[in-house]
């Protein structure tokens, strides 16, 4: 299991995150776990289109880069799954390909969550690793481990604590209607213990706080200190006295990459490109609206079927996706890359 | 042969034909009923086959909209099911239904029962195993839908990517020398 | 250009896809037509999936043989019902995928043994397409079981031929099923490897392959979706369930018209190309050129030298099963395509007895739960089954060589598609049995050394003679008189006409011929753009 930290700018700026956090525990109704839970879907899925790009950007997508960051972005939609079937639960239906909730790129990210940080769609890269970094980074100095002790921080995990604080206090009556079991949510909730188990393995996955490098029980590490090797070219050595990372292990490929350029606000427009790369844009465009479409319809309906078909959109995305990143804007200005627009 | 007079009554062998249509609530709740009980029969489910209930409500759709449309052997599966249920009680009624019957030949489903049985229950047990069932025969200590390591693939499950660091089989370990 | 298109391509499988793809790549105006005698049948479609699932109906099943389509006539029976399949996208719509090269040996079968063919070049100049061949295919195969340039495979303990360029994918993992026979395989000096399978990364080890719903295994149907919704080539025509019924040559070199039957009509109609490509499959390509008979070529195009359809050959497959009391790992099948495999005895030592390609089954052990559950078995009688006795089984392809009297040639009448009959003659060579049954004791030895029984009566198979990998009935020669076309796979005599198919290839060896094919055809497209319009 991978663990994700919690940054210190983030625990500094999170009541900013989500005026939800200020709202008082005794007044947390369904409406606010409504919310709650669909601002947790807007989070873990406004990362995905940047680590996309990333990933697609290396050139040979079986090199263990290309692996790590394939295996964040399928436990960030794991993540978004289950937020789906929690939300589907309480009888909402998930707001996927809703405009307001599909973030522009650059951009930060939803809700407030790391208001430092400009989350761009560009091909990998030191600068993609900084920011991909500030996500993962954990926190320095003492960490809450509840949110009881985490009064006056509030971190992802304290988020989702206070979702499943508001389930085990409302224990709201739970239906299986339409929510969805795959290879991509596996966990269906029907219970109360089936919700505190999804939440655990999202926040032990992904947004936990727990001080080391290595993920418990495994010799994996953490997708912070990856990116870290990626960064420094060198595996991870160890600690120092103080406790802190160190670089000093064998030396990490920087793989080979397409310079897929910052894709500018708002996306490549008809004017700027020529025929043959708006087809390709435009098509990716299409893709994407067409796989948000087919999530969204999974949810709608509970039916598998678009989400075996929004499994295959994704692999014809990255196909569109790499297709484009192959092409130059111009001398010194970089490849073109996928706009990731709703049309 | 188990049942009453409606379970008795006679009937061609081939699929009864209908129009394709939207299942009622009613209709998809009592199908989905029968569905639980294979589950309850094998004890091979949990959380009451809620976990295969996406796979299940997308083969439902799959034989009801278009042709040729399961609709009515639908419709007569739970006729049939009702009649064995006013007269067994309702674990009765299903064991009897599962365990007593048999595979039935194509050429020999003459009666609603066999029809409910062939059409309906054979159908629905297929499917139950795909979507995850399969599991607890094959791992039996663990608990197959909440731990995502519980590696074990089955024709027809969707397993996931190949590329996965969760591996969708059972792979081969080297013996440590 | 006088006539209606520069290609004619008959038959849309894989290899006549890739020909139209690559000549659009280069010219995507390019006229070309495209003739396909089977229909269209939807592929990812969610109700054709599960009726595939639950009721094991395939969608394409109506696209197979019937019984009767291809009278034997021979000696041995020859069954090719489920061998191919009459459709858009061709028989790569129904294969398993897996793709192995052939070894350098089989390109020399007739030097080596005095029996079956020789190709007209080596297996070094065949060695490039087939690493484009693995690119288009996208094999997943073990680059580290490869031999080395110069040292033959079987010196370095290596499954596979030497190769310039690694797999495009990695090898399917062996399962935790295959431990016992990779483990006898060591101690009996027989090379565990991976088999190499045509599947994108899109896999999602559903287990359904010959219907995949993620489009996860290579067809050639995936080619011609490609083709026919790409608005650049404008004048690609197809013409699906329209079965060409005959070639006409306006003088002896030069064959330029097709007639074929109008879908909408029923009526007859031509067409005319500057080159014609049968991409036909190894059953029709005889026949067409068969039925075109005319002054300048009184036995059919191609057959003055009385050869076409001649040598056919497939693959005789062996099995060898055992059976163990006990199952209490529980397992079943997981993939549904062997994953474990070995060329070791598909050498040139084994070439004169009949080389064999070693597998082990997917399909065991296996059970089937819901089969159980339908039989009205309750919880624990099924948990008794699941843990109860084992089968296993090895099996083998053994490669078979031609023989002239084996031919395939026009039969009575036509098929519901409109093409001719085929008329199988053919028979297994009389030291065949004697070869296959020493094939069959080096396969009961793993099963033996595993600790399974092997009931000699039920269990040691050779199975019947089938049409899955035939070959070799036009197959290529250096002249005239040993083949009907060229190493370029020009029909011999003729200046425009092509066979592209495994009909050209002098041998089959042990192992499927797909991927072979396509290095062909690569070869083909390579040799069609180098020359003048």
């Amino acid at each position: 299991m991978n663990k994700k930290k919690q940054s210190l700018a983030e625990m500094h700026h999170l009541e900013r995150m989500h005026p939800l956090l200020e709202h008082p525990v005794e007044q947390r109704d369904l409406t606010w776990l409504e919310h709650a839970l669909q601002s947790a879907v807007s989070v873990e899925f406004s990362t995905i289109p940047p680590y996309l790009s990333a990933l697609w950007s290396i050139k040979d997508q079986m090199h263990p880069v290309a692996a790590s960051i394939r295996n964040v972005v399928q436990e960030e939609m794991l993540h978004m799954a289950l937020a789906c079937n929690m939300l589907t639960a309480i009888g909402c239906v998930p707001k996927i390909n809703d405009p307001k909730m599909v973030p522009s790129y650059p951009g930060p990210i939803p809700g407030g969550v790391h208001p430092e940080l400009i989350v761009s769609l560009s091909g990998l890269s030191d600068a993609s690793l900084d920011v991909f970094i500030a996500i993962e980074a954990p926190s320095e100095g003492e960490c809450p481990k509840t949110p009881e002790q985490g009064k006056g921080y509030k971190t992802i995990g304290a988020f989702y604590h206070a979702i499943l604080g508001t389930f085990q206090t409302l224990k709201p009556e739970l239906s299986t209607e339409r929510q969805v079991s795959g290879p991509l949510a596996y966990m269906v909730m029907e219970d109360l213990p089936a919700v505190e188990a999804a939440i655990a393995l999202i926040v032990d996955q992904g947004e936990g706080s727990e001080a080391s490098p290595e993920v418990e029980h495994t010799r994996e590490l953490a997708h912070y200190y990856r990116f870290l090797e990626v960064k420094h070219r060198k595996r991870y050595s160890g600690v120092d006295k103080k406790g802190r990372a160190v670089f000093e292990g064998e030396p990490v490929e920087f793989p080979a990459a397409w310079p897929m350029a910052v894709v500018p606000p708002g996306g490549y427009l008809r004017a700027d490109v020529s025929d043959d790369v708006w087809e390709l844009i435009n098509g990716c465009d299409q893709t994407f609206t067409q796989l948000l479409d087919r999530l969204q319809a999974v949810w709608e309906n509970g039916d598998q079927a678009p989400f075996v078909h929004a499994i295959e959109t994704m692999f014809g995305l990255s196909k569109q996706a790499r297709s484009l990143m192959g092409i130059e804007i111009g001398k010194g200005f970089g490849n073109y890359g996928p706009c990731f627009r709703l049309l | 042969m188990i049942g009453g007079e409606v379970c008795k009554q006679q009937l061609a062998s081939q699929l009864l034909p209908a129009e394709p249509r939207e299942l009622t609530r009613a209709e998809i709740d009592g199908l989905w009923r029968i569905f639980v009980a294979i589950g309850t029969m094998w004890q091979n489910t949990v959380h009451d086959s809620a976990g295969l209930k996406s796979s299940w409500l997308e083969f439902l759709t799959s034989k009801t909209r278009i042709q040729p449309s399961y609709v009515a052997e639908y419709v007569n599966a739970l006729e049939v099911v009702e009649e064995l249920i006013k007269i067994y009680k309702e674990t009765e009624a299903f064991e009897k239904l599962f365990l007593d019957n048999g595979i039935i030949p194509a050429d020999s489903l003459d009666t609603r029962l066999a029809h409910a049985k062939h059409f309906v229950v054979d159908e629905f047990i297929r499917v139950q195993i795909v979507a995850g069932g399969f599991k607890n025969f094959i791992r039996p200590q663990q608990n197959p839908e909440i731990r995502p390591d519980n590696i074990v693939n089955y024709n027809g499950f969707i397993a996931g990517s190949r590329f996965n660091r969760i591996k969708p089989v059972r792979p081969y370990e080297e013996p440590s020398k | 250009m006088s006539n209606d298109y520069a290609y004619i391509i008959v038959g849309s499988g894989v290899a006549g896809s890739t020909i139209a793809t690559k000549l659009l790549e280069k010219d995507p105006g390019a006229p070309i037509l495209m003739l396909e005698a089977g229909p269209q049948i939807p592929m990812k479609d969610r109700r054709y999936w599960w009726d595939y699932v639950v009721n094991n109906r395939k969608p394409y099943d109506q696209c197979e043989d019937r019984d009767g389509d291809n009278p034997s006539v021979g000696m041995t029976p020859w069954h090719s019902t489920g061998s191919r399949t009459m459709m858009y996208g061709g028989s790569t719509v129904h294969w398993g995928g897996w793709s192995m090269r052939f070894k350098p040996e089989d390109f020399y079968l007739k030097s080596n043994t005095g029996r079956g063919g020789d190709w007209p070049y080596n297996y070094d100049t065949l060695e490039p397409y087939y690493c484009r061949a693995e690119e288009y295919l996208s094999v997943c195969g073990d680059d580290k079981d490869s031999a080395t340039r110069g040292i033959p495979a079987s010196a370095k303990n290596k499954n596979d031929p030497w190769r310039s360029k690694p797999y495009p994918l990695p090898p399917y993992p062996w399962t935790e099923s295959d431990g016992e026979m990779i483990e006898a395989f060591k101690t009996l000096g027989i090379t565990p490897g991976r088999m190499p399978l045509a599947r994108y990364r899109k896999c999602m080890a559903t287990g359904t392959c010959k219907y995949c719903p993620f489009g996860a295994r290579f067809a050639g149907s995936y080619i011609l979706d490609d083709l026919l919704s790409e608005p650049k080539y404008t004048n690609l025509t197809f013409i699906g369930v329209a079965p060409v019924t005959r070639l006409v040559a306006e003088s002896k070199s030069r064959i330029h018209t097709v007639e074929y039957i109008d879908p909408t009509t029923g009526e007859t109609k031509t067409a005319s190309g500057d080159r014609i490509i049968l991409c036909t499959g190894a059953y029709e390509a005889p026949k067409l050129l068969m039925l075109s008979v005319s002054p300048y070529w009184e036995n059919g195009i191609g057959n003055d030298y009385d050869l076409v359809g001649r040598f056919a050959i497939s693959h005789p497959f062996l099995s060898v099963a055992g059976t163990k009391d006990k199952n209490e790992e529980r397992w079943i099948q997981e993939f549904d395509f062997p994953t474990l495999m070995s060329r070791t005895y598909d050498t040139e030592e084994y070439q004169q007895n009949g080389k064999i390609f070693l597998m082990k089954s997917a399909m065991f052990p296996n059970v089937d739960i819901a089969k159980h559950m339908i039989a009205g078995k309750d919880r624990h009688e099924i948990d008794r089954i699941v843990t109860g006795p084992r089968q296993v089984q090895l099996s083998a392809f053994m490669e078979e060589m031609g023989q002239y009297d084996n031919r395939f040639s026009l039969g009575e009448g036509t098929t519901r598609w409109g093409l001719p009959r085929t008329k199988i003659r053919f028979a297994h060579p009389p030291d065949f049995r004697k070869r296959a049954e020493k094939n069959l004791d080096l396969m009961e030895e793993v099963i033996r050394k595993m600790g399974y029984t092997v009931d000699k009566n039920n269990d040691k198979v050779i199975g019947e003679q089938d049409g899955h990998h035939t070959s070799s009935t036009c197959r290529m020669g250096k002249d005239p008189t040993e083949g009907v076309v060229d190493a370029n796979l020009k029909v011999f005599g003729t200046d425009n006409l092509y066979v592209c198919s495994n009909a050209v290839h002098p041998t089959c060896a042990a192992v499927n011929p797909t991927l072979t094919l396509v290095a062909v055809t690569l070869k083909l497209t390579d040799h069609l753009l180098a020359q003048k319009p």
